[in-house]
């Protein structure tokens, strides 16, 4: 999970949100807890073990994982996903679209505060759309998404506000229900990045009291909160008091933690615990799948040796990575090879050929691009030059947590059974992602998933525009016309048919032109203790809910 | 002790601690990365030139080396310690934050250390050769230990295992036991040895014999005469292990997952955010070289062994 | 890490001395150590003697196995046999270990004579300039450099080298000066030997003789640290097989697999306790001879 990794929200069905089986690992206490404690219980202090700390509280920065489920606290958004992909109504009471899909008029939600006593009105909110794309702010997921479509915005008058674009934008609405576009105080944007990093200022149903560096983001709960969305459990204030949302990057001891005094709820248990895990009566697992591509490695296909095709085929049939992620993270996820993961709607399921391991194939492909040749240590070589790629990932353990870096191990072994070298370069977390934007940086770049609660995330994964208008999201440096078509057709199309159409072209593409090599599917694991109660994971972005939860006596 | 002697004390420790913040501008600047870069790489970013030049300028990094030297000695006696490239926080107020929590760790574990070490002189020193050799073999296999080893093992054992210390504190004193023996055993073995050398000397003086010819027990000998000189070498060796202690709470505090100064300068190396780690190094640096400064000019009059060697 | 032993001694300003009460016999325990010191230095050397595969033999249906005889300390998360990492891992450590050591020893002998033969003047530089890195902890120090010049094997012995090369400084200025001033020195000079002559013969092998002690001991010194660096994850890239950074690796299965933080932990600190149990014999042996 890297802080350029926005998760998008899925569009699929209902049963995605709270999986209970996910292959090998489902049974048990799974699910929200359905157990009948009685009315929520007002009060309480919760601690929330989070796996890392994020580098900015303002979401409309950069756009990492940390900070999306931190923001989801503080802040709210215009709408809300559900499920099955529709929004709802939440700051935006209601909204319509011009025919031709180019204007959308929101008609904001009155009565309702920033924590600083500003009031919410249709300026707040276009603020915040300038804000997100001021280069000052620095954004990576916003601009992402917006750059390839929005024009402009405008205040009609204080309930209305008016969002133009550039070409008609199908997903624009589950895209705008991430906290990532959590929308948020005027005058406290205006104290400029540092400050508005440090204690940003929302809507939402709890208050960022502090950031203990370090250590923990102090919430306490917004005793005026009136905008919740319209699928949360209650409307009103938050039944918790407060919730230390604290930083325990090690796996092992923020399982400990739930399992002891240290914490109530946990994110992300390490899989070395998942028999642990079951067997505690006292535990209960929500898991959720994002949708988006799943977490695997970008091939740079502008650098040696990756800029040919072949030799990116060859890479991925032979590192054996169907064996290796259910080695290495002990059957609790499966191997998913993208560039969907299972549970994005439109995936086209029938492209497994293309990833499937096969070493005979990769020599096959390898010795017909010219890499007869061995070295001393058996690797490839062709004029005197050896097959070689480098690929990086961070070396801070909350970006890459040691299951990784064992299969990342893997992958090389596999790799050199068909003589390919691959070296491993775990290089410091700034680095690594500033090597995001770098075309230069990496031959190839670990690490490298993207959620979205939309497939149109093929669009920032792989389309020209992306990787001219908001480059680093595009981290295979892709720029091929024959899938910015299809990707432009979606975006303008409104028939489901035409829609899956275009979704499988650009996939097929994807698939054979070998741009990534897909290991597991992100996914979000919370782990609550029994009496901590409708903690819910929301589907945009898999954040945990917190506005809802109560602790029962 | 006389005044001239004390001021010239203090001239040397002012000395020293203007030697090393020399030393550690001298570091930064042979920085190989540029600091700008740092500054605004944050996460994701590509800085503009523009920019590049802005933060050159608001950091004084375009200002000659000389200046850039005076600003920050001038910067240190006013306490500014500067800013933290990565989190833009001054690197004292980051200092403040943490200190408490290492501080608290590194007194605790050091009293602890000197409880353990006397308690096991006490018990075994100057004994049956049995009882002796293992009180001695204890202290060397304690002092031989790897801190991290060390944590790792008391955490599996009593905090996985037993279930009887938590494993992650909750900043009250049972999340302090694990951590705090993890440092102390390893110094106690240390100080132990130290202490029994000079028990074992003490209990076969004149006034020690004297003491049990005239009928005393050997515990009250041990307890009334021999401790007190034995304990002497421990605490004139507290100033310097309170420096020991210090740096290796950075190997606890990674694990068990405590915040404090040790994990700051951890992430700090990794992330080349120089001004935290210079100024984290500097800061246990004055510590260091204090207690020392105190421990010298209280017990230099007694221990002679503490005056440095001259020529 | 263990105590900087170096430190230790130079705030003491003497070494601690162990009475032993079993007289001049050479306890079992020495041998011991001596015997395991030897093995490791055969793994370092001729890794291939003690064990038939490869420390990159990955083998992912084999992941995470408990000992057996097929594995005698267990698989690691990559199906990797463990002991065939740890007899690997022995030359890493072992090279940074005494690389280390050595490049402290060698900083030491140049800035602690220069400082004990020089004039007052270059005396006073040195001294001043030792006092303060002296200020300096050592895992500090060596952190602060990793941090300029970024992990890696040789940045990580210059590092370890230069958190304890000032400690061994100040000994040998210390030793050195002692030596000159010594009654068999003065008698040399005053039969009119060369002074080169009487460097050579007199002060370097007397002054150097403790420094035999501690050099033994900081070894294993050395070996913790470099592991305690690896541990934080500033040491070698993996797949490596060092022993510092096998610990770090397995630190998620250490309440389900054990096997992953024993041995490698067993291996470092059985070199570091044989390390010192040696070094305090060589110590009183010399003293023995001193007096």
């Amino acid at each position: 999970m890297s802080s350029l990794r926005p998760s998008r929200a899925l569009l699929g069905s209902t049963a995605l949100v709270v999986v209970l089986v996910l292959a090998g690992c489902g049974g048990g206490s799974n699910g929200t807890s359905s157990s009948p404690a009685g009315p929520p219980v007002h009060g309480g202090s919760i601690v929330y073990g989070a796996d890392r700390e994020p580098t900015c509280l303002d979401p409309h920065n950069n756009g990492d994982m940390p900070q999306t489920y931190v923001a989801r606290q503080f802040l709210d958004s215009l709408v809300s996903e559900r499920p099955d992909g529709t929004v709802v109504p939440w700051l935006a009471e209601s909204w319509t679209t011009s025919p031709d899909g180019l204007t959308y008029t929101f008609k904001i939600k009155q009565g309702v505060k920033f924590h600083d006593g500003t009031p919410l009105d249709a300026a707040a909110v276009k603020a915040n759309f300038d804000q997100m794309l001021d280069p000052a702010t620095q954004s990576l997921t916003d601009t992402g998404y917006l750059r390839p479509y929005y024009d402009s915005s405008r205040a009609v008058d204080p309930a209305t506000f008016e969002l133009k674009l550039k070409s008609p934008y199908s997903a624009l609405l589950p895209v705008l229900s991430q906290a990532f576009f959590g929308i948020e105080s005027p005058k406290a944007m205006a104290r400029g990045l540092a400050g508005n990093c440090q204690s940003p200022v929302g809507t939402g149903p709890f208050v960022v009291k502090q950031w203990v560096h370090g250590q923990s983001v102090e919430l306490d709960r917004n005793p005026d909160y009136n905008s919740a969305p319209a699928d949360a459990k209650h409307q009103g204030p938050a039944y918790l008091d407060h919730v230390s949302w604290k930083f325990l990057e090690d796996g092992s001891v923020r399982f400990g933690a739930v399992q002891g005094d240290g914490a109530d709820l946990i994110f992300n248990p390490p899989p070395q615990q998942n028999a642990a895990l079951k067997s505690d009566p006292n535990l209960v697992l929500q898991e959720f799948t994002h949708t988006g591509l799943p977490n695997g490695i970008a091939l740079n296909t502008t650098r040696f040796p990756f800029t040919d095709t072949a030799v990116r085929q060859a890479f991925i049939h032979g590192s054996n990575a169907e064996a290796s992620v259910k080695s290495a993270y002990l059957g609790v996820f499966n191997w998913e090879p993208g560039p969907l993961t299972s549970t994005t709607p439109f995936l086209d399921k029938d492209l497994r050929d293309y990833y499937a391991n096969d070493p005979a194939k990769a020599n096959q492909l390898l010795d017909a691009a010219g890499w007869t040749q061995r070295d001393g240590d058996g690797f490839r070589t062709k004029d005197g030059r050896q097959l070689a790629a480098t690929v990086i990932y961070s070396s801070d353990p909350g970006d890459s947590p040691p299951t990784d870096v064992t299969l990342y191990q893997d992958i090389q072994a596999a790799e050199k059974e068909i003589g390919f070298n691959v070296i491993l370069k775990p290089i410091p977390q700034d680095q690594y992602y500033a090597a995001f934007t770098d075309k230069n940086a990496t031959d190839g770049l670990a690490g490298a998933y993207w959620n979205s609660p939309t497939p149109l995330v093929l669009t920032l994964l792989y389309s020209t525009d992306s990787m001219v208008l908001a480059p680093g999201n595009n981290m295979s440096w892709v720029s091929n016309p024959a899938i910015d078509a299809p990707l432009k057709q979606i975006a303008a199309a409104s028939d489901v048919e035409q829609q899956k159409h275009y979704y499988d072209q650009v996939q097929q593409l994807v698939a054979q032109n070998a741009y990534h090599l897909g290991l597991y599917p992100q996914t979000t694991r919370l782990v609550s203790k029994k009496h901590l109660q409708d903690v819910w994971i929301e589907p945009s972005e898999g954040e945990p809910v917190l506005h809802d939860a109560w602790l029962a006596k | 002790m006389t005044a001239r002697r004390v001021v010239s004390r203090l001239a040397g420790v002012v000395g020293v601690l203007w030697g090393a913040a020399t030393l550690t501008f001298a570091v930064e600047q042979l920085m190989p990365t540029d600091p700008a870069q740092t500054i605004l790489g944050g996460a994701g970013a590509k800085p503009t030139p523009e920019q590049l030049v802005a933060v050159r300028a608001q950091y004084g990094f375009d200002k000659p080396v000389i200046v850039q030297y005076f600003d920050y000695l001038g910067g240190l006696l006013r306490g500014d310690l500067g800013t933290s490239y990565v989190r833009k926080q001054p690197v004292s107020d980051i200092i403040g934050q943490q200190l408490g929590s290492t501080l608290t760790l590194t007194i605790v574990a050091l009293i602890a250390s000197w409880l353990i070490a006397v308690a096991v002189t006490l018990l075994t020193a100057h004994r049956s050769r049995g009882l002796a050799a293992l009180g001695s073999g204890l202290e060397t296999l304690l002092a031989a230990l790897p801190q991290y080893w060390l944590g790792i093992v008391l955490l599996v054992v009593f905090a996985f295992t037993l279930h009887w210390l938590p494993v992650v504190g909750d900043g009250g004193p049972e999340g302090l036991v694990l951590p705090t023996l993890t440092l102390a055993l390893p110094l106690a073995g240390f100080l132990g040895q130290v202490t029994r050398d000079e028990f074992s000397s003490a209990m076969e003086q004149p006034f020690a014999v004297s003491a049990r010819a005239r009928g005393m027990s050997d515990l009250g000998v041990r307890w009334r005469h021999a401790l007190r000189h034995a304990v002497l070498p421990g605490l004139t060796l507290s100033g310097w292990a309170l420096g020991s202690l210090f740096s290796t709470a950075v190997i606890v505090e990674a694990v068990f997952v405590r915040p404090g100064l040790g994990r700051v300068l951890v992430d700090a190396v990794k992330s080349q955010d120089m001004p935290v780690v210079v100024g984290v190094t500097l800061f246990v640096a004055a510590v260091y070289v204090l207690a020392n400064l105190l421990v010298n000019l209280a017990f230099g009059r007694i221990d002679p062994r503490l005056r440095s060697t001259t020529r | 890490m263990t105590i900087n032993v170096a430190d230790g001694l130079t705030a003491a300003a003497a070494p601690p001395v162990v009475r032993s009460r079993s007289g001049r016999a050479v306890r079992p325990a020495v041998w011991l150590s001596g015997l395991f010191l030897l093995l490791v230095l055969a793994w370092a050397v001729i890794p291939t003697t003690f064990t038939s595969g490869t420390p990159f033999d990955t083998d992912i249906d084999a992941a995470v196995h408990a000992p057996s005889l097929q594995h005698w300390f267990g698989t690691d998360a990559s199906g990797r046999d463990i002991y065939t990492r740890v007899v690997f891992g022995a030359r890493s450590s072992l090279l940074i270990g005494v690389g280390a050591t050595a490049l402290a020893l060698v900083t030491a002998i140049v800035f602690g004579f220069a400082a004990g033969l020089g004039g007052r003047f270059t005396d006073g530089l040195i001294s001043r300039f030792l006092e303060v890195l002296l200020a300096l902890p050592g895992l500090l120090l060596a952190l602060v450099f990793i941090a300029v010049l970024g992990p890696g094997v040789s940045t990580d012995i210059v590092a370890v080298a230069l958190g304890s090369a000032a400690g061994y400084a100040w000994m040998v200025r210390g030793q050195v000066i002692a030596v000159k001033d010594s009654g068999y020195v003065s008698a040399a000079t005053a039969l009119g030997h060369k002074r080169s002559r009487i460097i050579v013969r007199h002060v370097f092998p007397n002054a150097m003789r403790p420094l035999v002690v501690l050099a033994t001991m900081g070894v294993g010194q050395s070996i913790v640290w470099s592991s305690s660096l690896s541990f934080l994850g500033l040491g070698v890239a993996p797949p490596a097989p060092e022993w510092g950074a096998m610990l770090d690796a397995g630190r998620d299965f250490v309440s389900t697999a054990w096997w992953l933080e024993l041995f490698p932990g067993l291996a470092i600190v059985g070199c570091t306790l044989s390390v010192t149990v040696l070094g305090r014999h060589l110590q009183r042996r010399l003293e023995g001879r001193l007096t």
